[in-house]
């Protein structure tokens, strides 16, 4: 009976109808009852393959934001007939760090797309599953240049040493960026097999230089000892890129090398043993100090730069007045290097000899003085940096206010406060500001004040004058808080 | 026949009621318990703060839409469920803010969000704020931002120098902004008119952009002023002024009205200098 009621039901026309409500319904509810974060991952999927760049871009960090949950999807959109989908779905899960993404990637490493393989590489880099190294290693083979370049990239995040010979066999290529992405893939993974040709490299006039800060990075007594050895080589460019590399290892058995160096045919070479003599400890370089200081008589301007670079840095008192007769040389690098190394030596009795030189026509050695007579930190400068602040060139104005705050002489405040009454230049009454807030004291306070609540001053000066206002407070009541603890427990 | 249409009418109001109580019936006591704006600058982050009210003694993730969150330079407003925001890329997106692209979690009593806002163009905007559960909308509510616009005025001076037989005028001008909002590509004019002949004897164009609360200075090289005008007593003085690209250069008996003009939209200001300054003038006016 009841069957036949069914029958009888569904039978009729608006039974009929009423299934298709149902469907309807059913049908809806489905929509309603879909994860919305299921729903938003799709629609940034669907968005990685729209034409606005800002939108497909938008998509991808979108997607990264949503992380895990959308992962199946981006697995599925590598599949997309769009080969920017697919490009795009790579580089999002390789952004992810997805590893059940690996197998999916290695799959699309011989995409037609030469976007969807180099996004496809560097993904599997980013995953750092090892079993993407030998797929990657045939990828190396690709015949476009970004392919290889982004998958040498991966290779070396991977860090697998099975990669070292293959990553080698391409430093012969013709490819400057492919060669010198190889060179720093092979230090990521740091096998020694990478040190012979690396060491071939220092003969390369562009990309020795490279191989040496790499080579400086392995700190191993075989490469030492490789290193020392090229140090005799015919090819002065070799030469002079195994001295830089040895400045990587600091060690104090090198200074007997450069020392010899000093005495090469080459300026270059010459000029890389002098710089890299300044990077030991003063005692370890004591050695070094007279032959540098000799090295300031060289016949190059460039050999005469570093030794004096050096000396400042090893702190050569010895060194002050071959130096101070430097300050009037004609070439302005050098008298540079000069002021700088009286800086960092330190010693007072440079001080007068350098505000002799504040008339010097170029704002660049006007501004090293400054930097220089505030290393020295001798009071006798405070008049010179104030007149400095009327300076022509906005960048020794600038460096005097700087100066004197350090310099925190009180006698400096007015005339800052005058300065500021002319000053035009943003950055220069930033600094005169923040020289002011070094300083302290009622007047500068005052004049802070008055600049941290002009609505026409420049927003950086405004800003500035405010912090250091804020800051005076809170130093104000912490001194407070701790003089009225100090005297309870008195 | 009647009886079936009896029984395929109960059956649908069934299913619709079933689907009412689905959809209205079985969501989270959620509400907005309060929304605040700070007024935001016209190109500027703004960020509206939503305090949302969880009653319910679990916590539930509740989906937000802020609609006309944000407009562009050609006035059509965006409601964040069609702007793509993630609250973990370092760049523009800070930390504080949620993320649209996943549920904000409610812990049970009052949980403040915010999100962030952005206008092209100064005005009031009405933001409708939804939450919903899934799909149910639990609440929604409304706030006015406002987006006010900048203030722009002009400022000129001049310094005087004598160089050999001439007096060399160096012409400092700011564009300061007193408002909220930053303006961009601020056109900005220079005409200068002999008064002796009438004649416009320069002109000189260039777009600037002032932050709020800020001033630019008009002149394009650190130490150099904007324009120079060299009054000449005898034989010019030869100078090329590089890099000053506004260069005047007249004779003992001209007299120069040096105006300057910025436009933002519909803001126009300006600042005049008469040089050399006579009794009238010699300093600048707005």
């Amino acid at each position: 009976m009841r069957m036949i009621k069914r029958y009888e039901l569904l039978s009729c026309g608006k039974a009929k109808l009423l299934v298709l409500f149902i469907l309807l319904a059913g049908t809806c509810a489905g929509c309603l009852g879909q994860d919305p974060l299921e729903a938003r991952v799709e629609k940034l999927v669907r968005g990685l393959g729209d034409e606005d760049p800002s939108i497909s871009c938008a998509s991808v960090e979108g997607l990264v934001d949503i992380g895990e949950p959308a992962v199946d999807s981006l697995i599925k959109a590598l599949k997309d007939d769009d080969p920017q989908v697919r490009s795009l779905a790579a580089h999002a899960l390789g952004e992810i760090r997805a590893q059940k993404a690996a197998p999916p990637l290695l799959e699309i490493l011989d995409d037609p797309s030469l976007e969807v393989r180099m996004n496809a590489s560097y993904s599997l880099g980013l995953i750092g599953d090892t079993k993407a190294v030998e797929p990657l290693i045939k990828l190396l083979e690709d015949e476009d240049e970004k392919v290889v370049r982004y998958t040498v990239i991966a290779l070396g995040r991977l860090g697998d040493p099975r990669a070292v010979e293959p990553l080698a066999e391409i430093l012969d290529s013709d490819k400057d960026d492919v060669r010198r992405e190889v060179m720093y893939s092979l230090a990521e993974i740091g096998d020694p097999r990478a040190v012979d040709p690396l060491l071939d490299l220092l003969a390369d006039e562009k990309l020795g230089p490279s191989a040496a800060t790499i080579l400086g990075s392995f700190k191993s007594e075989q490469v030492f000892g490789e290193l020392t050895a090229l140090l005799d080589s015919r090819n002065p460019t070799t030469r002079t890129n195994a001295v830089a590399a040895l400045r990587g290892y600091r060690n104090p058995e090198t200074v007997p090398f450069l020392l010899e160096m000093l005495d090469d045919r080459v300026p270059e070479v010459r000029r890389g043993a002098a710089y890299c003599l300044g990077h030991f400890e003063p005692e370890e370089a004591a050695p070094a100090e007279q032959p540098l200081i000799n090295a300031l008589g060289d016949k190059e301007p460039e050999v005469q730069e570093a030794a004096a670079c050096s000396l400042g840095r090893i702190g050569s008192k010895e060194a002050v007045p071959p130096l101070e007769e430097l300050l009037q040389d004609k070439n302005q690098n050098l008298r540079v290097a000069a002021v700088k190394a009286l800086g960092d030596i330190g010693d007072p009795g440079a001080v007068d000899s350098l505000i002799s030189l504040l008339e010097d026509e170029a704002w660049l050695v006007r501004s090293e003085i400054v930097h220089s007579l505030v290393e020295i930190g001798d009071l006798r400068a405070i008049d010179p940096l104030i007149s400095l602040l009327g300076d022509e060139s906005y960048r020794v104005r600038r460096s005097a206010a700087v100066g004197l705050g350090k310099l925190g002489d009180e006698r400096a405040v007015s005339p800052l406060l005058m300065a500021l009454e002319t000053e035009r230049e943003r950055d220069v009454r930033v600094a005169e500001v923040r020289a002011l807030g070094e300083l302290g004291g009622p007047e500068a306070v005052e004049g802070l004040r008055r600049i941290s609540t002009d609505m026409d001053e420049y927003r950086n000066v405004r800003t500035a004058a405010e912090e250091i206002l804020e800051k005076i407070e809170d130093d104000g009541e912490a001194n407070a808080s701790s003089l009225s603890s100090s005297s309870s427990s008195l | 026949m009647k009886k079936d249409f009896l029984i395929t009418l109960s059956f649908a109001i069934l299913i619709l009621a079933l689907g009412f109580f689905w959809y209205y019936g079985t969501g989270a006591d959620v509400h907005i318990a309060d929304m605040t704006a700070p007024p935001v600058g016209v190109g500027s982050r703004g960020q509206l703060e939503i305090m949302l009210q969880n009653n319910g003694s679990e916590p539930v993730d509740v989906w937000l839409e802020v609609e006309n969150a944000f407009v562009d330079e050609n006035g059509e407003s965006y409601s964040t469920s069609r702007m793509i925001i993630s609250n973990e890329s370092e760049s523009l997106w800070s930390a504080e803010l949620v993320s649209l692209q996943k549920p904000v979690k409610l812990l049970p009593g009052n949980n403040t969000v915010s999100v962030m806002l952005g206008y092209k163009l100064p005005g009031e905007y009405e933001v409708e704020v939804k939450v919903s559960e899934d799909s149910r909308p639990l609440d929604k509510a409304s706030l006015v931002v406002e987006v006010p616009p900048p203030e722009l005025l002009l400022e000129l001076e001049y310094e005087k120098e004598r160089m050999g037989s001439s007096d060399v005028y160096g012409i400092y001008g700011y564009l300061i902004n007193h408002g909220l909002s930053s303006a961009r590509d601020v056109s900005t004019n220079l005409t200068v008119i002999n008064e002796r002949t009438g004649k416009t004897a320069f002109t000189s164009s260039r777009t600037y952009y002032v932050r709020d609360n800020d001033k630019s200075a008009l002149w394009a090289w650190s130490d150099y002023p904007y324009a120079i005008v060299e009054i000449g007593n005898g034989k010019p003085s030869g100078e090329s002024y590089m890099p000053v690209q506004n260069v005047v250069i007249g004779g003992s008996e001209d007299r120069f009205r040096i105006n300057v003009t910025s436009t933002w939209q519909d803001q126009v200001v300006s600042a005049e200098l008469l040089l050399p300054p006579g009794e009238e003038a010699g300093d600048a006016y707005d």
